[in-house]
């Protein structure tokens, strides 16, 4: 093995040759650095394969020939190795980032940055602590001068403010050493932590404590808890880019990693102060960081938060709170890294400090794509490693009793995931500002390939770490293949791409359905179908549609994956894939930056309280995949059903927890909304599906819960309805219909019976018909007239006739009037609520439905009925293959319609022995203890009278008059212009004014001001930080106090 | 295929009685109004007259496809109603095509009718059809609670949504009916039925002739004929409806007769005495005291 | 003995006093050396021995025990360098921003902050 020692020798014998290399050969230097770096990392590399596959022991280095405690040592065990690896590795590729800024500083700058990497590497490795303390100054001195390369005045200022913090920092540091050394005697980290212990009692005590104290206190700086840290913002902030990455990515890990050995020797006293101030820096940094406008700063908020919860994590862990702490710690540790570092290598490509301009960005597709990756790792969703280090946390904490924790640490991600998407969403929808909107992004090719480097590497740990923490990871690694390997398509013809996703869906639908039974069966069938017809709604796109189908694939296969789920983290893993997915889909619309936000914000914290659920639950296994179960398996418990109930409550937009979906339904391109509304929407419903399964209703209070559940959904159905009949936007329109819609399907689980189940699952699949059909056509309209504001359209039915049949056919079937599917779903419903004895619910859903012939006869009269005009007199019919979907959609309601026993049939046996059986077919009428029915005699009688009075019509009236539009007389008034004819606008005005009480936005308002309120404290806070040095010292004797305040009640 | 021939063929005869039956019977209405005005009023069989004289008118226009089949969907609404129920409780002929569905089938299907009529009417581009269509809309939803409220009493009360076998329930004299069994929710009922009568008060989309708004202006010749047939029916209909959820249901045509007529005097007596409400003044309405009385029944019926 | 203990941490609050109270940035600098001047002294009190002699092995030692430990003076001496150091640093920076915005007041380069 090659010892540690060459580390230091490689680095600072290099940074001593460089200015002679340079001398001797220009242009050499940078070579020699770069090498050297290597060097340095490949002695740690080889270090860390020889200890992976076992070929070495943990190496102890001991240095003058002497054995400690009377020299100093340094070690390289497992952890050390990932970390110098970790380290080595993100400085390299940062020096090859950095390397023409470097070089233009001259060789001075290359010599400062081999001193911070072999600061760090020393701050790692050594095991004396006056040691350390020495490393950390070199890391320190480095970093100073470094931040203040460019010599400019924030530049210089900022390292101004580093060196004041480092020097009081080292002076505590130096004080606690020395008054440690003096009652220990030694200097090794090791012995001075067996001796600690045995001084309590003696007269020594007295003084141990003040000296931890300093110790931990000096460290507490470096790791820059809240509310010592406006230093290290103003330092991430002022620095270059490039140095800031080092600074956040490499220096942050190292100090981690030295308070990783310094709090043993604290004691255990202290384990649990450091957890709280860490996790009090994680949520202050991050509520902060939501008024955060530039993109630097923004990132240093994040790191300082990414620190505390690193600290939270380790001193937990050294407690003995976490039992697999260590992988939580590197996951998190490697993902910060990487994706901190990559998110400020974009900024140095950028250039760009305020995040309102980011729009600059969107131009360049790679570097969007590379920053959405870092943005999603960073966020913690899957596959990137904080997503499995966060749900182990998460888990870990639970099951340690650690509840109130789980919550800080999910409000402070939640803050987290707030202010990256917000940037992203600039990014991707922004724009720029200052009209300089002409130059576009252009990254060398070294920054280029450092940035897709950091994300492969990224993508090579999430791909190792999924493997060894998911079942069957082969099954759930499917949808990102299917959209990586979409990725490479991306140059072709829009048409081609979505062939090939169609084909992709096709396909694997074919290999997996085949052998699944049960909610699997029926959910995946649902999915794959629904979402191959939805393709095949797509194929009229002629735009670019940069990233649509990889994302719209890794949707439905993300809701594929989610029906197969067998374990809870399966399930978890599937939801969060399809969150993320679907968030790029809605944000990919052109007014979507807003409602984007906001869908991500509330999915994220739906997300959170699934997960704290599943924690909660426990080891219960919870997911689809193998229900072949009879019955209920009732393995939950109360809590555990309301935190898995409130988050899928989110995604089904339940009412009060709905603001999100109108804006992202309607917002989102028209075939996205089409698929988000009609395939999407019901992720919520499976989720509910599989918790009710678990769950069943024998626990305490699940009566209560139950019931509450159910008035949700009824309270949902009928505001979904009541705010649809009042939209203007016919895109507006139908997402709220959804949300209502989906609300009866809520309604019928929480009956929990037989009738209720069927209910849902065959209103599940009959709301994705006409859903689907109805945001086809809409988007058929709004492609061809390019508005849409219904009041500005009318008459379309002489130009789209087919448009026009599909939402006619489409109304029909949602407003439940028999004889098409929807009548169905409301008789079921009325059943199940009525065995249930819930009779004013249903009177409530009953209510709801006839409301919704409000909105339905809008859509269709305000875009196809009335007058048309002029505008519009001659475009053409929607697109074929929009037209092709919908009438593969019509066919699928007729054909339901005409024989509803081919469609409940199954539903029943897939819903199965788990309820008393309550309905029964006898021949083609369907029997329910209350009722009857018999969809294909009401087909039959209306069809028959339909035919015999329309001839009856034809005899009595053959060839009426054919009239022009106008040829219409109002008070004996004629027309003027067809926009002061076409009645539209406002339509439900006596409506709107009798419910006037009950129409306010109160779940709007209430949100709005949570969300103000919480961006008020972030901008009240923030101004502790007023870039005045003076003022951070003061800040951190504070802290200091606060800290002493802290130890005191941890140690007692 | 001969029993469903048989059942046609009984459907139709019970129709021709219905059809016949809501004739007369807008005209006795047209007459009481008429008297109570102090007029004279026309004679009885005016709707036929009034029929046969849109049926020879010689102009028929349209303004699309959508226009022309209005009328169609609204007759058949009507006449579906009809066919979907048992018309006299017992007898072999009158239960119509009442084994396709129950009750919900029934209430859902009265949309049938007044959504397809509405999207002729609307393709007129007759802005003040659409005004109509809208006041018509909105104030039969806002009946409606009302009127899920009281089924819903009666299905808490009656276990069952099948109307033959709520009417069975009541046989066995009048004190068996639900107006005595279930008055809270007879009165839920009676408060809705006047909305979905769309009798005066709750007429203001139908048209009078003093407000020459809705889709009956813009019809004529045979579409109005259509649907002026279908006035008719669905009229009797609905009337047969709450007879058979709240009245006892009838055991013979003459029963039936009795019945849906003192049912409809109810009905036009108020609108006689009641001045029109506006949309909105009648959605209030309905969303308060006939709101309250429903849930009231609900809970009482539910309570047992 | 005691005396430089005690001078040595009145040495180093009247640094943290400065560096508090102070807003020219030199000021601030020499707040940071004082305060380290007076760790010094802190520091070499601890392997200090009353009586006893130079770390240093010669001929004629007989007791170890009566040895100052030399660590101790070690550390000082390092903490001496790298102080000096950090505080050039400082001092160069300072002097670069008193040469763009002509100001030592600490006040005066508060641009990135929030």
């Amino acid at each position: 093995m090659v010892t540690p020692i060459y580390i230091f020798i490689i680095a600072l014998g290099i940074a001593f040759l460089l200015p002679l290399l340079e001398r001797a050969k220009k242009g050499a230097a940078e070579t020699v650095f770069l090498a050297a770096l290597s060097g340095i990392a490949l002695i740690s590399w080889h270090w860390l394969f020889s200890l992976l596959t076992g070929r070495c022991e943990i190496g102890e280095i001991f240095t003058a020939g002497f054995r400690p405690p009377f020299s100093i040592n340094l070690r390289v065990g497992m952890e050390e190795a990932v970390f110098t690896s970790a380290i080595n590795l993100a400085t390299l590729a940062g020096a090859v980032y950095l390397i023409r800024e470097l070089s233009g500083r001259g060789t001075k700058s290359m010599m400062l940055y081999l001193l911070f990497v072999m600061g760090m590497n020393g701050m790692v490795l050594t095991r004396d602590i006056f040691n350390l303390f020495v490393f950390m100054e070199i890391t320190g001195i480095a970093s100073y001068a470094l931040v203040a390369l460019r010599l400019d005045t924030k530049g210089l200022t900022a390292g101004f403010k580093y060196a004041i913090a480092g020097s009081l920092a080292s002076i505590f540091m130096l004080l606690g050493i020395i008054v440690i050394y003096m009652i220990t005697g030694t200097l090794n980290i090791d012995s001075i932590a067996s001796r600690m212990v045995s001084f309590s009692g003696t007269a020594a005590a007295g003084f141990v404590a003040p000296a931890v104290f300093m110790l931990v206190f000096a460290f507490m700086i470096e790791m820059k808890q809240f509310p010592a840290n406006g230093w290290a913002l103003d330092v991430y902030d002022s620095a270059a880019p490039g140095i800031s990455a080092m600074i956040s990515a490499g220096s942050a890990g190292a100090a981690l990693f030295a308070i990783y050995k310094i709090l043993p020797i604290a004691g255990e006293g202290w384990y649990m102060a450091a957890a709280i101030t860490g996790s009090v820096t994680f949520v202050a940094a991050n509520l902060i960081g939501l008024k955060q406008e530039r993109a630097g700063r923004l990132l240093g908020y994040s790191s300082i938060g990414q620190m505390g919860l690193l600290l939270t994590v380790v001193s937990l862990g050294l407690k003995g709170s976490l039992p697999s702490w260590q992988l939580i710690a590197v996951g998190l540790f490697i993902n910060h890294l990487l994706a901190k570092a990559g998110l400020f290598w974009l900024t140095g490509i950028t250039g760009e400090d305020r995040i309102r301009n980011w729009g600059v960005i969107a131009r360049r597709p790679f570097l969007l794509m590379m920053m959405g990756l870092f943005m999603a790792a960073l966020s913690g969703f899957p596959p990137f490693p904080a997503f499995w280090s966060k749900w182990t946390l998460v888990m870990s904490m639970f099951s340690g009793g650690m509840k109130v924790w789980v919550v800080f640490i999910l409000l402070g991600s939640l803050f987290e995931v707030a202010y990256l998407f917000r940037w992203f969403g600039y990014a991707v929808r922004g724009g720029v500002e200052d009209g300089e909107s002409g130059d576009i992004v252009k990254g060398t090719p070294e920054k280029t390939a450092v940035i897709f480097f950091g994300a492969a590497l990224l993508t090579a740990v999430a791909y190792y770490m999924m493997g060894k923490m998911i079942d069957n990871s082969t099954l759930m690694l499917m949808p990102l293949v299917g959209a990586a390997g979409l990725l490479l398509f991306e140059r072709f013809d829009p048409r081609v791409r979505g062939i090939v996703s169609l084909a992709a869906v096709l396909y694997y639908g074919y290999m997996i359905i085949p052998g699944l039974s049960g909610m699997p069966l029926f959910f995946n069938s649902f999915f794959l179908g629904g979402g191959a017809i939805m393709l095949l709604a797509t194929l009229h796109r002629r735009t670019a549609s940069r990233g649509f189908y990889p994302m719209l694939l890794l949707m439905i296969g993300s809701l594929s994956a989610l029906a197969l789920s067998s374990t809870s983290l399966q399930f978890f893993y599937a939801w969060e894939l399809m969150t993320f997915s679907s968030y790029i889909l809605v944000l990919r619309g052109k007014k979507a930056m807003k409602p984007a936000l906001l869908y991500m914000v509330f999915s994220a914290a739906g997300a959170y309280l699934v997960m704290a659920g599943f924690a909660s639950a426990g080891g219960t296994v919870f997911g689809g995949a193998g229900d072949g179960i009879a019955g209920m398996s009732g393995s939950l418990q109360m809590l555990p059903f309301i935190l898995l109930a409130a988050g899928f409550l989110v995604k089904v937009a339940g009412m009060g927890l709905h603001v999100w979906a109108p804006g992202a339904y309607a917002e989102a391109e028209d075939d996205s909304s089409a698929i988000i509304s009609s395939i999407l929407s019901k992720a919520g419903v499976l989720g509910f599906v599989f918790l009710f399964i678990k769950a069943g209703t024998a626990f305490t209070g699940s009566t209560y819960l139950y019931s509450t559940i159910g008035w949700i959904g009824a309270i949902t159905a009928f505001f979904g309805a009541l705010y649809a009949a009042m939209q203007e936007d016919a895109k507006k329109l139908l997402a709220w219909s959804s949300i209502g819609q989906v609300g009866y399907m809520i309604l019928g689980l929480a009956a929990m019976n037989q009738i209720g189940w069927v209910a849902a699952l065959y209103h599940s699949v009959s709301h994705f018909m006409f859903k689907g059909l109805l945001f086809l056509a809409v988007a058929g309209v709004v492609y061809r007239t390019g508005t849409r504001n219904m009041y500005e359209m009318g008459g379309l039915i002489k130009r789209m006739p087919m448009s026009f049949i599909s939402v006619m056919i489409g109304i029909i079937a949602l407003s439940g009037v028999p004889p098409l599917t929807g009548f169905g779903g409301k008789w079921l419903l009325y059943n199940a609520l009525i065995e249930r004895g819930w009779y004013l619910q249903a009177a409530l859903a009953f209510f709801s439905s006839t409301v919704a012939f409000l909105y339905c006869f809008r859509l269709v009269h305000a875009i196809f009925l009335g007058q048309a005009k002029p505008a519009f007199r001659k475009i053409k019919e929607a697109p074929r293959s929009l037209i092709a979907a919908q009438y593969i959609l019509i066919m699928a309601i007729m054909m339901f319609s005409m024989k509803p026993s081919i469609l409940i049939k199954p539903i029943m046996g897939i819903v199965g022995e788990r309820f008393d059986t309550l309905l029964t077919w006898q021949a083609n009428t369907l029997y329910s203890p209350f009722g009857y029915w018999n969809g294909f005699a009401v087909m039959m009688v209306v069809c028959a009278l339909f035919a015999i009075l329309l001839v009856i019509l034809l005899l009595i009236s053959p060839k009426p008059q054919k009239v022009k539009q106008f040829n219409i007389v109002f008070a004996a008034e004629r027309p003027e212009t067809p926009e002061t004819t076409h009645y539209a606008w406002k339509f439900f005005t006596p409506y709107e004014r009798a419910f006037s009480g009950i129409l306010k936005p109160a779940a709007t308002r209430f949100w709005n001001a949570v969300g103000e309120w919480a961006e008020a404290v972030a901008a009240m806070s923030r101004h502790i930080y007023s870039g005045n040095t003076g003022a951070y010292v003061v800040q951190i004797f504070i802290f200091g106090i606060l800290l002493f305040i802290l130890s005191r009640g941890g140690l007692s | 295929m001969m029993e469903v021939l048989k059942q046609a063929g009984y459907s139709l005869a019970t129709l021709m009685v219905v059809m016949n039956y809501g004739l007369l019977l807008v005209g006795l209405v047209t007459i009481i109004v008429a008297r109570v005005h102090g007029r004279i009023g026309p004679p009885i069989w005016q709707p036929y007259i009034n029929i046969l004289k849109t049926l020879s008118m010689r102009t028929a226009l349209s303004h699309g496809i959508m226009f022309y089949l209005g009328p169609v969907f609204r007759i058949v609404g009507g006449i579906g109603l009809l066919f979907f129920m048992p018309v006299v409780y017992g007898s072999s002929w009158m239960q119509n095509f009442s084994f396709a569905g129950d009750v919900i089938l029934v209430v859902y299907f009265v949309f049938f009718g007044m959504l397809g009529m509405a999207l002729g009417a609307a393709e007129s581009g007759h802005p003040y059809s659409a005004i109509g269509i809208m006041r018509g809309l909105a104030q039969n939803t806002a009946a409606e609670l009302p009127f899920a409220l009281a089924l819903m009493a009666l299905a808490a009360q009656h276990q069952t949504l099948s109307i033959t076998d709520i009417v069975a329930a009541q046989q066995g004299g009048i004190a068996h009916w639900n107006m005595i069994t279930n008055p809270v929710a007879t009165l839920a009922g009676m408060l809705a039925f006047f909305g979905m009568m769309m009798h005066s008060p709750f007429d203001v989309h139908l048209a009078p002739q003093e407000i020459p708004i809705g889709p009956p202006t813009e019809f004529h010749s045979s579409y109005l004929a259509l649907m002026q047939t279908n006035r008719s029916i669905f009229h009797a209909a609905k009337l047969i409806l709450f007879m058979n959820l709240f009245f006892g249901g009838a055991t013979s045509i003459f029963v039936m007769v009795v019945k849906t007529f003192a049912l409809l005097m109810v009905v036009v007596f108020a609108g006689v005495v009641f001045p029109r409400y506006r949309v909105e003044q009648s959605i209030r309405w309905f969303i308060r005291i006939p709101l309250a009385v429903g849930i009231l029944a609900v809970v009482i019926s539910a309570w047992k | 003995m005691k005396a430089v203990l005690v001078i040595g941490l009145l040495l180093m609050l009247t640094g943290f006093y400065g560096l508090m109270t102070r807003r020219n940035m030199i000021k601030m600098v020499l707040s940071v050396a004082i305060t380290e001047v007076g760790l010094q002294m802190v520091m070499i009190t601890a392997g200090f021995i009353r009586g006893g002699t130079a770390p240093i092995l010669t001929e004629d030692i007989t007791e170890l025990a009566s040895f100052v430990d030399p660590v101790p003076q070690a550390l000082v001496l390092t903490a001496i360098v790298i102080g000096v150091a950090v505080n050039a640093l400082m001092l160069a920076f300072i002097i670069r921003m008193y040469g763009k915005r002509g100001s030592l007041d600490v006040r005066d380069y508060t641009d990135s902050k929030w």
